[in-house]
């Protein structure tokens, strides 16, 4: 998914809902990293959510612009993962966002 | 009589008007909208097994087991991708020394997808796509010690 943000401020705020697909509570946390994957500092409330089955809830992410114009952001929802198993599997769905600062 | 008449042409009034009443159509609009977006499920995880001569744990080897994970689509943006992990999350000393990790996946379902590499993204089609993903860990120095061993894929959506 992809989308476009434009600010005001030094910082700028997008709001992603992750879900829980699955019949049972899991947990989840989101992050958020430049466009080569690198963790970004960014402000994430709540960085780690409990979600019940087939229930999703609002993370707000706050990420600064650290002096630049434009920045290309992705900010993902990561399931932590079984750890029964050998080769356990980390779930990641990300966005693709731009943001813009206006003057 | 023309009481009579004039109820006879009440009731004949009162049933045009439910006749009427029956008749009459009306048009209730629905919307919806359906989020683009995707929706990743793991189904097992896998497990490695390792090789004859201890120099590679795989989820190919013998007694191995691909990890599963169901990718539901509903744009036709998507990507998916495995990325491999780096080192062991748990391993006994020694046993992550000189270790190169290659995932590999393959899909079926909306998406046909034959062996590929993990790091190159493969674009979904709406709907679902069952995808089996695996882990190679090669051992380039010495073999792997007695233990247990556990690492991390991740399977991306963007």
């Amino acid at each position: 998914m992809r989308g476009e943000v434009k600010s005001f401020t030094d910082q700028f705020a997008i709001r992603v809902f992750p879900a829980n697909p699955y019949p049972r509570r899991i947990k989840i946390e989101v992050k958020a990293y430049d466009e080569d994957f690198a963790p970004i500092n960014a402000v994430v409330m709540p960085q780690a959510v409990m979600l019940a089955p087939e229930d999703n809830r609002s993370v707000m992410v706050l990420v600064p612009f650290e002096g630049k114009t434009e920045r290309r952001v992705r900010i993902c929802a990561e399931s932590i993962p079984f750890e029964d198993k050998s080769t356990r599997l980390r779930t990641q769905v990300c966005g693709r966002f731009l943001a813009q600062r206006l003057r | 009589m023309r009481k009579i008449v004039s109820k006879a042409a009440a009731v004949a009034v009162l049933a045009l008007s439910a006749d009427v009443a029956s008749a009459a159509q009306a048009t209730v609009p629905f919307t919806g909208v359906v989020t683009s977006t995707c929706v990743l499920t793991v189904g097992t995880p896998g497990v490695m097994s390792a090789s004859t001569d201890f120099t590679t744990l795989s989820s190919t080897n013998a007694g191995g087991v691909s990890g599963s994970v169901a990718a539901l689509s509903t744009g036709t943006t998507f990507t998916v991708s495995a990325i491999a992990p780096g080192s062991f999350t748990a391993s006994p000393a020694g046993g992550g020394d000189a270790v190169t990790f290659n995932a590999l996946y393959r899909g079926t379902g909306a998406t046909s997808i034959g062996a590929t590499p993990g790091a190159t993204a493969t674009t979904l089609n709406t709907g679902l796509t069952n995808l089996q993903v695996d882990l190679s860990a090669l051992k380039s120095s010495g073999t792997y010690p007695g233990g247990a061993y556990a690492a991390e894929v991740i399977v991306r959506c963007e």
